[in-house]
């Protein structure tokens, strides 16, 4: 009896082992990736953040100066503000058009699928495309913006779309929600073609209007994919750089000055990759929690 | 027997997750070395001495004891040797095109050697290289730089003492001034291409139209900007500007920023002993500095949208004739002549109002780099002597409007008219000596970003000003 234990202990240890040495066969490439790409310089980025360095010649140890300097000082955290209002501004943006044509979109009508690809083009472009276009657009003495609107009698001298304070802001924020609405639409749009037609039928049959079918119906039956999409954008939007880059450079003066355009100035234009690091770090942490808050919310919900 | 095999995977695990921990520690150690430059001193590149007051013979006289340089003979074991060059010549117009002609006609008699040309805008050659740095094997043998970026490229380890590959009769034919304006601690660290100090190119033509006489101070220069913006086609906008600032935030933008700040007498920094101070205190400061942006904000002399007007942008209004005065080196020369030939004879240049040096000489040309094997580094310096010297015409200086570096280049006739006045009068009345600050990028990002701030609407010149102290006084704690 001992023995037929041990025999059948030393079979199952067997088989335990070598389904796990296949399980770690398989996912050991995308570790080793995940390790090299991405666990290393995190740590790697913690490690510098503790130091004033040039990554060459200078490694003086300041330990936390930079993270205690991110809170006290405004650069940092009027910098995270402005991005967390920019990142909110633009997923509100891209959920309300994206809302609006995925409903649009799945209704039935003549040259839906050309309206589909049509209003999947935005997304199709490069950022550095896009930018450029609307820098372009947006030029004060040649876009075609100032030229239109002048004509129309909007305005009457040029204005500088991207050099006014007030104005810089609102015109990245508009382009960016440009830019990236399709993907939230096109998500929106396959949760939409999930739900049943009898539940829109039966609703109708109940005496509901469209504005009630859509929050009673449409609403909870995209929650799963409205979750993921909010969460997916908002971090996405949040780390944005070339866009804001290509068009203002942060500019002018503070206006659009993202935290990773100014982690990206810190690194390489001022060459104080300890900063830039440490506020990385921090930035890191501010993604990691804005996606457990929405688990959080939406979970409750 | 199924705790038993839970307790073995779950052993299995913790050991796997020490292994792994152990791997990412020990490569964490790795990281923590100092990068140390071939002499195995870490520490020197980062010195902020002056280097044109300071003389010490035993170390500046890098050549030998005998004055001859080191062997830029690159033959000598008969292997095809590449030289690598990020060269932001190569990327500008009109130009660009000389440098690979010259680099193709080198290559012509120099089988052995291989010219490899990256082209890179200089606002961004800084950034590229210090990406390039934490990799010695990434490095170009050649990196264009200028007076100005110098010091931040030399605090990097990067830069080779070129002294030490010219002899004395080359270093002869550079123009007065111009080896002291590449020396950093002693050490030559730029092989001079061209001389870049900044003046004022103006549209003589409007001038005499107007009745203007060249300004001394920057109260005549807002004057005679002023009488030189208007509507010129009567339809109620205006669309010719005075002066064609630079009004972006990147280095061409500051740069011009700050050679007005110099030019009203103002040090911004001060090397105290060994330690950094900012100067940007006091109401001389607050002055100057609501000055400058009230040419856009008060008096509108200035092109509409000024933060979005970069170098390029400010030279082609200057040469299609939407602005009639330009802060800028003698490049701005070259633009204006190839955008619009029929400018020639109309354009002349000033020295920079204020009455105190507002530029420095700004030698630029190319940095040798200290990890470049001695094959490379030596076929460099003879590359670029054929450089400076197989061009009769001296088309590359020509197209670009740039000047000369060398004594003979700078009696080239193109460089003889009212348009190149105002820069050889700068060079005669003296430049300012190079700022060897290391945080030169932070500190203009600092001066950018207070004058567009008040460009654009979003603080007042007193808030610009105390933020920008509070920047400086910030940037300084990480090099004091």
């Amino acid at each position: 009896m001992a023995r037929e234990v041990i025999t059948e202990k030393k079979k199952a240890s067997k088989v335990l082992k070598t389904s796990q040495r296949s399980g770690y066969a398989f996912v050991s490439p995308a570790a080793v990736a995940m390790v090299a790409l991405i666990i290393y310089p995190m740590c790697y980025g913690v490690y510098i953040s503790f130091y004033n360095t040039n990554l060459v010649t200078k490694w003086k140890f300041v330990g936390l100066k930079y993270y205690i300097q991110a809170f006290t000082k405004s650069e940092f955290y009027s910098s995270v503000g402005l991005t967390l209002w920019f990142m909110i501004l633009v997923v509100l943006g891209h959920f309300i058009l994206g809302f609006l044509l995925a409903s649009l979109l799945n209704e039935k009508f003549h040259g839906r699928t050309l309206f589909r690809v049509i209003f999947m083009l935005p997304w199709l472009f490069p950022e550095s495309v896009i930018a450029l276009l609307f820098t372009w657009i947006m030029n004060p003495m040649y876009g075609i913006l100032n030229y239109f609107l002048k004509n129309i009698g909007v305005i009457t001298t040029n204005v500088s779309w991207l050099g006014s304070a007030a104005l810089a802001f609102p015109s990245v924020v508009f382009t960016c929600i440009w830019k990236g609405y399709p993907l939230v639409m096109t998500m929106l749009l396959s949760g939409m073609q999930s739900i049943s037609k009898d539940l829109y039928e039966a609703a109708e049959i109940d005496g509901a209007n469209k504005w009630q079918q859509f929050l009673n119906i449409t609403v909870p039956g995209v929650r799963p994919v409205l979750n993921t999409c909010l969460i997916l954008d908002s971090v996405w939007w949040f780390k944005q750089y070339t866009l804001v880059y290509t068009m203002t450079g942060g500019g002018p003066g503070t206006a659009t000055n993202l935290i990773s355009l100014d982690i990206y100035g810190k690194a390489f234009d001022d060459l104080q990759f300890g900063k830039a690091a440490a506020w990385g770090i921090i930035v890191f942490g501010i993604c990691y929690l804005i996606s457990k808050l929405y688990r959080v919310v939406l979970k409750n919900e | 027997m199924i705790p038993d095999l839970i307790w073995e995977v779950k052993m299995r695990k913790k050991l796997f997750a020490l292994v792994m921990a152990g791997i990412m520690a020990s490569s964490l150690a790795g990281c923590g070395e100092t990068a140390t430059t071939p002499s195995g001193d870490a520490a020197s590149s980062t010195a902020s001495a002056v280097s044109a007051t300071t003389a010490a013979p035993a170390e500046a006289a890098t050549t030998e004891a005998t004055g001859e340089a080191k062997s830029t003979d690159a033959t000598a074991s008969g292997d095809k040797v590449v030289v690598s060059v990020l060269c932001a010549y190569a990327s500008e117009d009109p130009h660009g095109k000389y440098v690979y002609q010259y680099a193709k006609a080198y290559e012509e008699t120099h089988p052995n050697v291989q010219i490899d040309i990256t082209a890179i805008s200089s606002n961004d050659i800084l950034t590229k290289l210090s990406a390039m740095a934490t990799n010695t094997d990434d490095l170009p043998t050649l990196f264009w730089t200028s007076g100005d970026m110098a010091p931040s490229e030399n605090d990097l380890g990067l830069m080779e003492d070129i002294g030490s590959y010219i002899d004395d009769d080359t270093k002869a034919g550079f123009a007065n001034g111009v080896v002291d304006g590449c020396t950093l601690d002693n050490k030559m660290v730029i092989y001079p291409i061209d001389v870049q100090p900044s003046a004022v190119i103006y549209r003589k033509d409007r001038f005499e139209e107007a009745g203007l006489s060249v300004p001394t101070t920057w109260e005549d220069f807002l004057k005679c900007a002023q009488a030189l913006t208007k509507d010129s086609d009567g339809d109620g906008q205006i669309d010719q500007w005075g002066f064609s600032m630079v009004g972006s935030n990147n280095s061409s933008g500051q740069s011009r920023f700050m050679a007005y700040l110099w030019s009203n007498g103002l040090d911004i920094l001060t090397d105290d002993g060994g330690e950094w101070k900012a100067k940007l205190d006091g109401d001389d400061f607050l002055k100057a500095f609501t000055f400058w942006t009230d040419m856009n904000n008060k008096y509108q002399v200035v092109p509409t949208g000024i933060t979005e007007v970069d170098y390029a942008t400010a030279a082609n209004y200057f040469a299609m004739g939407y602005t009639s005065m330009i802060l800028s080196g003698s490049n701005a020369l070259g633009v204006a002549y190839d955008s619009n030939p029929d400018l020639k004879g109309k354009l002349g240049s000033f020295v920079i109002p204020g009455g105190n040096p507002g530029t420095m000489l700004n030698a630029e040309g190319y940095g040798l780099c200290k990890y470049a094997t001695d094959e490379e580094k030596a076929a460099a310096i003879d590359y670029l002597k054929f450089f400076s010297s197989n061009d009769s015409d001296m088309m590359f200086w020509q197209s670009s409007g740039k000047i000369p570096a060398t004594l003979d280049g700078q009696k080239a006739d193109y460089i003889s008219g009212d348009d190149y006045k105002g820069y050889l009068d700068t060079i005669a009345q003296g430049c300012r000596p190079v700022l060897n600050f290391a945080g030169m990028g932070g500190l203009k990002t600092a001066l950018g970003d207070a004058y567009s701030s008040v460009f654009s609407g979003e603080k007042t010149n007193e808030e610009a000003v105390k933020q920008l102290q509070s920047d400086v006084d910030t940037l300084l704690e990480d090099y004091n």
